[in-house]
């Protein structure tokens, strides 16, 4: 008994990771166009957060939306989830931190996450990053379905 | 002998009866003279009836007596002599019917093989009438003795004139120990010529056992050469195992046993009508004809035919000399032979030709090519069996050989199985481990989505119109002349200078220098129209608002530099310098 219910249990924290996982996916890769198209803007973005250093704030500004386009997509389609789930962890981590500094410094400035005009931080943008994150964790551990990349892999059942 | 002669040459005894008055001598001489005679005529005499005989009529003659009988019995009750003269038949009856009678009545003693003493001859009866039963009614005297195991009796009748006297008696008690004498003497060479006769009988039975045995001796003679042929025959096929050699041997013994010059040994086979043959001094082609079913039939006809050789044994062999049957069968009609049957698949005929004696096998052949073939059939058998044998161990051998082959491949299979099982399982395990590594998150693919992201980006922000500079501008302008917080002020509160913020607009709203004009770099071309478009470009401009992630103060300050103003410095450690000096900051 026990363990049909751990079975279900286990196929529904799938799909539910399945959802996460095509949620921030879908998010990142949304919150990544316009950042991509334009460049400069997202550069004062960073900048004001007053985290990177001025040398490196304009190639963050063209490499990091790239990131984000890339992992999502490669969580969306299931492509080295896991490693994309990762990164996009760490990025989550990254801004959460970076909103929470910019909140203890008062600094009032928007969150630049989809767009450049934006409402200032709050304390709901840190914790609408935090469910985010949350999401991206339960994703790492429970996601496992719709692995497109298992579609090219060997299978061990076959050996 | 006359008497005159006797008178004149035995003065003694004369006939003058002036010297015998009573005739006493005379009679005396008489009876001497009587016995004499009868000695002599009975010493010529051989068998005892002529014996008896002529001692009756001396007896009857010498005592003139007109009947007279002699009986002598045997122990066992058989009648040995019998001489009657002058007795009536019927008188006679009691002597020659039943003399055991006589014997058991008058000679008790006397018992089958025992003795009894001997009895001189003496007077039993004398007289007239009353004479003893069983005896003649008209016996006057009666002698009696016993001598070994017979007993004899002489009687005599009446004599023609007077009765007998004492001399008589003596005279017959005399003559009838002469009898007895003669009588034994009869009987002596009786038993001597029967004894004889019994010899030259058994003599002749001898001769004729010895020419038996001799005859006997010659046929043992030819059944031990007719058997120790058979022995040797058994002895020379018994060590041989291969059938055609086992055939030619026992063709050779063969004709060697019954002489024959031409002889062959066919052996036929019921499963396939295979034939074998062997054959000496002829040519097989006159053996054409013979085929297995032509000799299936010549055996079963014999054998249906109950002829020679079915014996108790078990072996089913015989003669087959009829010229006829061996035509039929397709075999040479001068050959003769022995057919015989092996086993219940294997049959054949030996024929013998050309032998030294036209005639028929004698029995003897008969009997050796019947026993030898028997021999033969039994070896031929047991060969078959050994060859059966071989064949076995020879299959088994090969099968054995095949099955260790099997065996070995099957264990050089089983190994490779093992190995390639072996490496099967380590394929699977290095698989499930790169798999697993796989599966995994890997620097490798942190390092690949950041430099694909990289090169992407930056080959993107080349060709896109709004791309930025990945270089700061500021590395590529002369340093900007920097100025002391204090110098600063002291500039500031002379009115020679004017502050410029160089941070955006939410950042002056926020905190700045009192006086100090903000001029962002974002809005820089439409604040100085605004706002400095009309200053003089020699008064000095100190602007601050740098921080880690933007340069404003160098950015503007070149912007004020290339616009034509010749004195700007750049605030020394900007905004945060100028407060940890304690000087005045305000919203």
């Amino acid at each position: 008994m026990s363990t049909v219910q751990s079975d279900a249990r286990r196929r529904l924290s799938a799909w539910l990771a399945l959802a996460f996982r095509l949620y921030i996916g879908g998010l990142f890769i949304y919150a990544s166009i316009y950042k991509i198209n334009y460049p400069a803007e997202f550069a004062e973005t960073i900048a004001s957060y007053q985290v990177v250093p001025y040398f490196l704030v304009n190639i963050t500004a063209v490499v990091l939306p790239w990131i984000e386009l890339i992992t999502g997509t490669l969580l969306l389609a299931g492509i080295r989830p896991r490693a994309a789930t990762a990164i996009l962890g760490g990025l989550l981590i990254l801004f959460t931190l970076a909103i929470a500094w910019v909140l203890f410094q008062g600094v009032p400035i928007g969150c630049g996450c989809f767009h450049t005009i934006e409402d200032p931080i709050s304390w709901k943008t840190l914790v609408r990053d935090l469910a985010w994150l949350a999401m991206t964790a339960y994703v790492f551990v429970y996601d496992r379905l719709f692995h497109l990349e298992e579609q090219f892999m060997m299978k061990i059942k076959e050996l | 002998m006359s008497d005159e002669a006797d008178c004149s040459a035995q003065p003694l005894f004369c006939r003058d009866s002036d010297a015998d008055p009573t005739g006493t001598l005379a009679r005396r001489l008489f009876q001497l003279q009587t016995l004499n005679e009868a000695s002599f005529e009975l010493s010529r005499l051989a068998s005892t009836d002529e014996i008896a005989d002529s001692f009756l009529l001396t007896a009857m003659g010498a005592l003139g007596a007109m009947q007279g009988f002699v009986l002598v019995i045997s122990a066992d009750g058989s009648r040995r002599v019998l001489s009657v003269r002058g007795f009536p038949e019927a008188e006679t009856e009691g002597l020659r019917g039943d003399p055991a009678r006589v014997m058991q009545t008058y000679c008790s003693t006397v018992k089958p093989g025992q003795p009894a003493p001997p009895s001189r001859p003496h007077i039993l009866f004398a007289g007239k009438g009353g004479s003893p039963t069983l005896f003649p009614t008209g016996t006057a005297i009666l002698v009696k003795w016993v001598m070994d195991e017979e007993c004899g009796f002489v009687g005599l009748g009446a004599k023609l004139k007077d009765a007998y006297t004492g001399d008589d008696r003596d005279f017959l008690i005399s003559l009838t120990a002469t009898f007895q004498h003669f009588l034994g003497r009869a009987s002596f060479l009786e038993e001597i010529h029967r004894l004889n006769d019994g010899l030259l009988a058994g003599n002749t039975e001898l001769q004729e056992s010895l020419a038996a045995s001799r005859r006997l001796g010659k046929e043992l003679d030819r059944r031990i050469y007719h058997l120790k042929s058979v022995n040797d025959t058994v002895n020379e096929l018994s060590g041989l195992l291969d059938s055609g050699e086992l055939m030619q041997r026992f063709l050779l013994l063969a004709m060697g046993a019954v002489s024959a010059a031409r002889g062959y040994l066919a052996l036929f086979s019921q499963s396939g009508d295979k034939r074998r043959l062997v054959s000496r001094g002829m040519e097989e082609s006159s053996l054409a004809g013979a085929d297995g079913p032509r000799i299936s039939r010549l055996v079963t006809r014999m054998l249906f035919s109950g002829a020679q050789g079915c014996g108790s044994d078990g072996l089913r062999r015989g003669l087959a000399e009829d010229a006829d049957v061996l035509v039929q069968a397709g075999l040479p009609a001068d050959m003769p032979g022995v057919w015989f049957v092996v086993d219940d698949t294997r049959f054949g005929f030996m024929g013998l030709g050309e032998r030294l004696s036209a005639t028929a096998f004698d029995p003897l052949e008969c009997d050796f090519l019947l026993t030898a073939t028997g021999a033969f059939t039994i070896f031929l058998r047991n060969a078959g069996l050994y060859e059966e044998k071989t064949r076995l161990i020879d299959t088994l051998a090969s099968q054995n050989r095949e099955l260790q082959d099997t065996l070995d491949c099957l264990t050089r299979s089983r190994q490779e199985v093992d190995v390639l099982k072996a490496a099967k399982q380590r394929i699977t395990e290095l698989v499930r481990c790169e798999m697993d590594r796989v599966g995994r998150v890997s620097v490798m693919d942190f390092v690949l989505i950041l430099c694909v992201s990289l090169a992407i980006g930056i080959l993107f922000n080349s060709a896109n119109p709004s791309g930025v500079s990945l270089i700061p501008a500021g590395w590529g302008r002369p340093p900007i002349q920097a100025v002391d917080p204090s110098l600063a002020r002291a500039r500031l509160d002379q009115g020679g200078a004017i502050i410029v913020d160089a941070r955006p607009r939410e950042f002056y709203e926020q905190k700045h220098i009192p006086g100090a004009v903000n001029l962002p770099l974002s809005l820089f071309d439409f604040v100085y129209g605004m706002e400095m478009a009309d200053m003089d470009p020699a008064r000095e401009v100190v602007v601050y608002g740098g921080n880690i992630s933007r340069r404003y103060d160098d950015d503007v300050a070149a912007l004020l530099i290339e616009r034509g103003h010749s004195d700007v410095k750049v605030l020394s450690g900007g905004l945060d310098a100028w407060e940890n000096r304690g000087f005045p900051v305000g919203p």
